[in-house]
């Protein structure tokens, strides 16, 4: 009788013991991989990355829905960046330390991504970019952690060029007008590089850099009508793009504008019919016309009527094609192993919402052809007001950097090679 | 400086020096740092992570109370100073990556000092509002360099890529490892003593009372034969030198330099962290430092109306407690102390 009960107890204690064992496997195996996602949270810049807080949102929930990575779910940890590049670094590696967070999704502002790729490269966690288009972080600058899918800064202005070819194949002279800071002249480099690869029979008819904030437009306005140029090229952003497309509508400006950030809901919304008849381009637009992107954008919209982002973005498409690109980087990888990582997503090749890409090898930079379009009435666009119509794609092959051009030690001896 | 009235200014200072609120004080300090310097032994690592930027922070902040509670002076552009020191370190290290770690410490800061006296000889001519207005472009000046010379700084995108490599007596000791003990003794070894150095000039030297008397009546401590303007400036170049070490520290404890270290915006923060922790007293600031980093952090985890909330403390710290967080504990303690006293009676 009492060997029959110790028997009892034994048997009982052993299922148990199994039990626990599977279910502690169970829930090694459902491990969460953590995310950290860098946004801006609080200030005036707070509204911009609602948008990609937006997409990274959506994609980690299409994500995880779909088994996640090899059965892990993808925990998402959001730290405010507050535009501030040590506040973010210090965030950003409490993540890391706290929650043993494997990748890192960000951010706007060059600075900021600077900051993250310090902490990614220190802690040995990957930083896969959808803003900060600066071309030496791929470039001179260049270290390991970071993948870029946003474009840099001569690409982006590359499709603008081609953009213009495009819809304005009439154009003999160009005007620059850019901010006066390291962003605009980057930028206004870009353009003068653009024109001789992408538009050679284009003159530049003049260049001026006013102070960011600038209230009045006017001067410029005059200097652009003055040149004699018939379209202006520009990588104005936020409230100075704003008072240069409404001001230039009011002045009676003739040349249309091609921007950087044209194509970006928050400055279309507010400037009526304003911006009707300019360009814009970038590495996603929601105007892209493929089935695969038009059942992106309805399941987008279906998910998300009556919220701030009831339409996809821009900045939508790219926060959510990165996550979506470093999570089929670690399903690949099969490990969380920073080495492991890298070396995947070398080369790595993703047939994305906004068409096929690949991550070069020697400097991580996306490879991906730009959409670009014409703002065009409403009647004609997702949007309650004037906005980028159907998208035209600017070809890979028309705005690539080479890599020996990139600056980037590894691309010269890639190339060499 | 005359001798004779140096050493009767100090004779009069000294008395309530060596009173029990100054053995209270020596206590104060000798507890917190040794609290500061035990942390990683007790705390996670991302605290430790987070104590490095608080020290950083803290140092900045003793700097510019060095003005405001010792010469009466506000600045609202010290961050010139500090974000000079980070991108002088940042720049001498991408041109140098093997120079020793003190060498590294020593000229950045020496060249902040020098700064220091320059800028100094015009600042503190004038004083109150002509003082902070004058210290507020200087401020915005040295932000517009940092912002336009992009050759040099990087402009917004800012420096990056530089670590010291060459610790000398500790070869086997790294700064590339955030959160970690190491670097953060590191920091501590070259930030305790210099505040220490600091501490000592002016809480336990003639030359402290020196700096009080000017603050308290220049025109009687010109009378009894100060030279003001001298012992003004001084503070001054001493204050920007202990700028200079928090910036290089903080440099070396980010591993990049932007634009954020020399905005105007950060010399408003450091006033915010002096005045929280408790101008009053020397360590207040960096009591005030640590509190700053830990509650802004936590607080803006939690919603993204963080800063409405932490203007109102600041708000209710300068209307219920205008000595700060340290000066409401002393305040506390001292009630208490009166309360045992007359129970004893």
């Amino acid at each position: 009788m009492r060997g029959l009960r110790l028997f009892r107890y034994t048997l009982m204690a052993t299922a148990a013991a199994v039990g626990l064992h599977v279910a502690a496997a169970r829930a090694a195996d459902d491990k969460p991989i953590v995310f950290v996602a860098a946004i801006i949270e609080s200030g005036p810049f707070k509204v911009t990355d609602n948008q990609n807080l937006a997409g990274v949102r959506y994609a980690v929930d299409q994500i995880n829905k779909s088994g996640g990575i090899n059965g892990h779910p993808i925990k998402l940890d959001i730290v405010d960046t507050e535009l501030n590049a040590a506040a973010t670094r210090r965030k950003v590696t409490d993540a890391i330390l706290n929650d043993d967070a494997k990748a890192i999704i960000g951010a706007s502002g060059s600075d900021i991504v600077n900051a993250l790729v310090s902490v990614g490269q220190k802690n040995h966690v990957p930083v896969f970019a959808f803003a900060g288009e600066a071309d030496d972080m791929t470039g001179a600058r260049f270290q390991p952690a970071l993948f870029r899918f946003a474009s840099n800064t001569s690409m982006h202005a590359s499709a603008i060029v081609y953009a213009m070819k495009h819809f304005y194949p009439n154009v003999k002279k160009v005007f620059l007008l850019d901010e006066d800071y390291a962003f605009g002249h980057e930028s206004e480099a870009g353009f003068k590089a653009a024109l001789k690869t992408v538009a050679p029979g284009v003159e530049v008819a003049g260049s001026v850099f006013h102070p960011r904030g600038v209230a009045d437009f006017s001067p410029y306005l005059q200097q652009i009508q003055a040149s004699g140029a018939d379209f202006v090229l520009t990588a104005d952003w936020g409230a100075d793009l704003v008072k240069l497309m409404t001001q230039a509508q009011s002045f009676g400006l003739k040349p249309r504008i091609g921007g950087t950030f044209v194509a970006d809901p928050e400055i279309l919304k507010g400037i009526g019919n304003a911006g009707i008849g300019d360009i814009g381009a970038d590495v996603y637009q929601p105007t892209i016309d493929t089935p695969e992107n038009k059942a992106f954008v309805t399941a987008w919209h279906t998910g998300h009527a009556g919220s701030d982002v009831p339409w996809p973005t821009a900045s939508v498409g790219k926060s959510y094609i990165t996550t979506e690109l470093a999570a089929a980087i670690f399903t690949k990888a099969g490990s969380t192993d920073f080495d492991t990582v890298v070396k995947t997503a070398e080369g790595f090749k993703l047939d994305s919402i906004a068409g096929p890409l690949v991550i070069r090898a020697c400097d991580h930079q996306v490879q991906i052809g730009q959409a670009t379009g014409q703002v065009v009435p409403t009647n004609n666009n997702p949007y309650p007001f004037p906005f980028i119509g159907t998208a035209f794609i600017a070809p890979l092959s028309a705005i690539a950097v080479a890599p020996q051009d990139t600056g980037n030690p590894r691309c010269s001896s890639a190339a060499a090679n | 400086m005359s001798q004779t009235l140096l050493a009767r200014t100090t004779a009069a200072d000294r008395g309530p020096r060596l009173s029990s609120a100054k053995r209270a004080e020596t206590a104060a300090t000798v507890l917190l740092l040794a609290l500061l310097i035990v942390a990683p032994t007790f705390v996670s690592r991302s605290t430790v992570n987070d104590l490095g930027q608080a020290v950083c922070l803290g140092l900045f902040a003793i700097s510019f109370n060095l003005l405001f509670k010792y010469s009466g002076l506000l600045s609202f552009g010290h961050a010139a100073f500090f974000g000079f020191a980070a991108y002088a370190e940042a720049l001498l290290l991408q041109s140098w990556p093997g120079l020793p770690l003190p060498l590294l410490v020593v000229g950045t800061v020496l060249s902040t000092a020098i700064l220091g006296l320059l800028l100094g000889q015009v600042c503190v001519r004038r004083s109150g509002a002509y003082f902070s207005m004058t210290t507020l472009t200087i401020g915005a000046f040295f932000y517009a360099v940092a912002f336009k010379w992009q050759g040099v700084t990087g402009g917004t995108d800012g420096l990056d890529s530089f670590m010291p490599q060459n610790l000398l007596l500790l070869p086997r000791w790294s700064l590339d490892n955030p959160g970690t003990a190491q670097t953060y003794w590191l920091i501590l070894a070259i930030l305790i003593p210099a505040a220490l150095a600091a501490w000592a000039l002016l809480e336990w030297t003639p030359w402290g009372n020196a700096v009080v008397a000017v603050r308290s009546n220049e025109k009687r401590a010109a009378f009894l034969g100060y030279d003001t303007h001298g012992v003004k400036l001084a503070n001054f170049v001493l204050s920007a030198a202990l700028a200079g070490v928090a910036g290089a520290l903080w440099a070396i404890d980010n591993g990049f330099v932007s634009t954020d270290s020399v905005d105007l915006s950060f010399s408003t923060t450091v006033i915010i962290v002096a005045l929280l922790g408790g101008s009053g007293w020397f360590w207040g600031p960096m009591v005030g430092a640590v509190i700053y980093i830990a509650v802004s952090d936590r607080l803006s985890a939690l919603t993204p109306h963080w800063q409405i909330f932490l203007g109102l403390a600041f708000v209710g710290i300068v209307l219920f407690a205008p000595r700060g967080l340290a000066g409401l504990v002393q305040s506390i303690w001292q009630r208490v102390l009166t309360r045992r006293g007359r129970q004893n009676v």
